[in-house]
């Protein structure tokens, strides 16, 4: 069994989910605040990565670290002019948080207040549709250690 | 246009397959192949989901075709993001087949009966929840019974008036038009739920100082045998399913009706009828119990991890000349120095959580088993690989094995041995696994992790820092281990009583299945005498053959004597059940 394919598709879901959310528009229903407040709770856990501290933590090690280095593949891809650094990466970061906050607090989903949280999650769909399709991840067991000897 | 085409092509393809697939093969399937009950509901619900996946597809063709008809194809970006939902199902869908594919070819395959009573046994305390008393339920009890309805169910029970019958052998629960018996199976230890007359669900009926208690199965168990050569625990909802349930509101549902577990425990194909096979799925129940119980991060919590050894690793790393397309070069852009690091710590941390998890499943198989587990482990790994080399996912076997060994003798098992002869051997035994572990192993290069980019040199450093973290919570695995196997473990005092008797039994070539007359022997006792036999027997001077295909002709006969010695154990032990039930 290749289980690899089902962190790629759970990104991709989640990210469609995040899309289409945005498109819908309007007032938030009990499903559309879920989804905003599991939007914030991805972003933690990237910041999490970020900090790469061991240790007591919120979320797994090893996931909030994946996470992170998804989301510097997701902001180098990102259409912009400036320099990819480590002040972009943490300004792309707080600017999706600062977006979702504000439609939890004004429990409504305005696309136009919404638009780097939807490049973003734009962004996270392709890669996971890249990692899909990628050659390592075409119905192959994953590598296993042989003796040298 | 044209490539987008294909695209859909495949899906219809994938479509119409999932349909025939369903259709053909599902039904094929009947619940007598399963190991376990409750299977029936897993394929019913494999069967539900594939359904909606499906359903939901259909609404993505019914979106192109329209797209398509009004002419608007190529320009709108409804288009682009229609094609990236489409490869997103066309994934999910073709991955769901694998799934059920996969499920179906486990429920085939032949297990020996052995194996089966074996990891019943092994988790008869981790695969279900008590659900009440049956002579007296309390007013929580009965709130855990309204909502197994309802949860596992579907079945909602507003007001529910709950009777018994005057013998004592029914349970009637009545609730608008719903009426709802189960009936007690005091012979089978199963209690049957109809629900408006219709067998819907078994409960386990198990004895708890004299009384019936009622549990449900909350996990089925597959086990299949495999053509590689390694042992594996596949969780199916948590690995497989738990992805889908977001994107389709209704999979919820679905799996509600289910166990909390559909665990896959697969073995090697040539070891179907070894002991080392039947014991070395205490390791397997271990990784069961971890992800049941989430064990892991409270272990992660108290390790010590070395900061700046790590830091100095990778400033080592990132600041060396590093082979480019174009020469030496530096890692000095940002990005590419960050994403090394975070590739790099990754690697390190789940080396850390793997080692722990390796280390906490073989204290929990030792925990469960005894002695035999050691033995048994010593003989797979060994076998295949040199010692002292660690990978990523493994602790070298030298540490996995010495591990155990530490708790042998704290626990004192050879000291509890009454039997000269049998504690004797079990000396012997154990000393000479201590000296091959301690005997230098042929120098081998060890590469931690060939995934890692070729710019990671130096990789033993990395071995370092995880072994110190994994060291720092030793003690922690086995307090944990000794904490989830509590009232379950195998005591050195039952090892100690049973081992020279059904040692002995086996010298004489009689089945171990029983310690003294009318008495069925413990199982994991028969494991324990079966291994030890196996690896002494050629001591006795008996056998004076030694040809490669005479000792394996001799082993194989143990093997077989030691397996159908627990089948006949378990089988006895429920006679004398039923027997004394009759009384």
């Amino acid at each position: 069994m290749n289980f690899q394919v089902t962190d790629a598709l759970e990104d991709g879901f989640f990210a469609e989910r995040v899309i289409k959310t945005i498109r819908e528009n309007g007032k938030n229903d009990e499903s559309k605040r879920e989804l905003l407040k599991l939007v914030v709770k991805y972003i933690d856990k990237i910041e999490e990565g970020k900090s790469r501290k061991t240790g007591k933590r919120v979320s797994d090690p090893v996931e909030s670290l994946v996470a992170y280095r998804k989301a510097l593949d997701i902001i180098a891809a990102l259409p912009c002019d400036e320099e990819v650094n480590e002040l972009r990466i943490k300004q792309v970061l707080e600017d999706v948080k600062k977006e979702v906050s504000n439609a939890i607090k004004q429990d409504l989903i305005n696309p136009d207040n919404l638009k780097k949280t939807f490049e973003y999650f734009q962004g996270a769909r392709r890669l996971a549709i890249q990692e899909i399709t990628s050659e390592s991840m075409q119905r192959q067991e994953p590598a296993t250690w042989q003796p040298l000897t | 246009m044209a490539a987008s085409y294909v695209i859909l092509g495949q899906i219809i393809r994938s479509s119409a397959e999932a349909a025939a697939f369903q259709k053909n093969k599902l039904k094929e399937l009947s619940i007598k192949d399963f190991p376990f009950s409750d299977s029936h509901d897993f394929i019913k619900a494999l069967k539900l989901i594939n359904e909606e996946i499906i359903s939901v597809f259909d609404g993505f063709r019914k979106e192109f075709d329209m797209l398509q008809s009004q002419g608007t194809v190529d320009n709108t970006s409804d288009y682009s993001e229609l094609q990236h939902s489409v490869i997103l199902h066309t994934t999910l869908i073709w991955y769901f087949n694998m799934v059920i594919h996969y499920v179906e070819q486990t429920a085939r395959e032949y297990v020996s009966q052995s194996t089966v009573y074996l990891v019943s046994y092994l988790t008869q305390q981790f695969a279900s929840r008590r659900l009440f008393a049956w002579d007296s339920i309390t007013s929580d009890e009965a709130k855990n019974l309204i909502d197994f309805f309802k949860l596992r169910l579907g079945v909602q029970l507003d007001n529910p008036r709950i009777e018994k019958t005057s013998n004592g052998k029914a349970i009637r629960i009545t609730s608008g038009d719903n009426t709802i018996d189960i009936l007690l199976d005091d012979v089978r230890k199963k209690a049957i739920l109809l629900i408006n007359d219709h067998r819907v669900y078994e409960f386990i009926s198990k004895e708890e100082n004299g009384k019936s208690v009622i549990y449900s199965g909350n996990v089925i168990f597959l086990l299949t045998p495999t053509d590689k050569h390694n042992f594996e625990y596949t969780d199916i909802i948590g690995s497989t399913l738990k992805h889908v349930v977001q994107v389709f509101p209704n999979v919820q549902k679905i799996l509600d009706l289910l166990p909390e577990n559909v665990a896959v425990l697969s073995f090697p194909d040539i070891y179907r009828d070894n002991i080392v096979a039947n014991i070395l799925l205490a390791h397997e129940v271990g990784h069961f119990i971890i992800n049941v119980r989430n064990l892991i991060p409270s272990i992660f919590d108290e390790v010590d991890f070395d900061e700046q050894m790590f830091e100095d690793y990778v400033n080592t790393v990132a600041t060396s000349e590093v082979e480019g397309t174009k020469g030496q070069k530096k890692i000095l852009d940002y990005i590419q120095a960050e994403k090394l690091r975070t590739i790099l710590k990754t690697s390190v941390v789940r080396s850390i959580r793997g080692w722990i998890e390796e280390l906490l499943c073989d204290m929990i198989g030792f925990k469960l088993s005894g002695p035999v587990f050691v033995f048994g482990l010593g003989e797979l790994l060994l076998s295949s690989a040199n010692h002292s080399v660690a990978t990523n996912d493994y602790p070298s076997a030298a540490h996995r094995l010495k591990l155990i060994l530490s708790e042998v003798d704290r626990l004192n098992f050879a000291g509890q041995v009454s039997d000269h002869d049998a504690r004797a051997k079990l000396t012997r035994l154990l000393a000479g696994l201590r000296s091959y572990l301690t005997t230098p192993s042929p120098t081998q290069g060890n590469i931690f992790d060939k995934t890692l980019p070729s710019t990671f040199k130096n990789q033993e450093k990395l071995f370092e820092i995880v072994s110190k973290a994994v060291e720092s919570v030793q003690d922690k695995i086995k307090s944990v281990a000794d904490e989830v196997t509590e009232g379950m473990q195998y005591s050195a005092s039952t090892f100690g009583r049973d081992i020279g008797i059904l040692l002995k039994k086996l010298e004489e070539t009689i089945p171990p299945c029983e310690t003294e007359k009318g008495k069925p022997a413990d199982i994991i006792s028969i494991l324990n005498a079966g291994i030890m036999y196996k690896m002494t027997w050629k001591d006795s001077g008996k056998f004076e053959s030694s040809t490669k295909e005479n000792i394996q002709d001799v082993e194989k006969d143990i093997n077989a004597l030691v397996l159908h010695s627990i089948e006949a154990s378990v089988l006895q032990r429920e006679l004398l059940n039923h027997l004394e039930k009759g009384k």
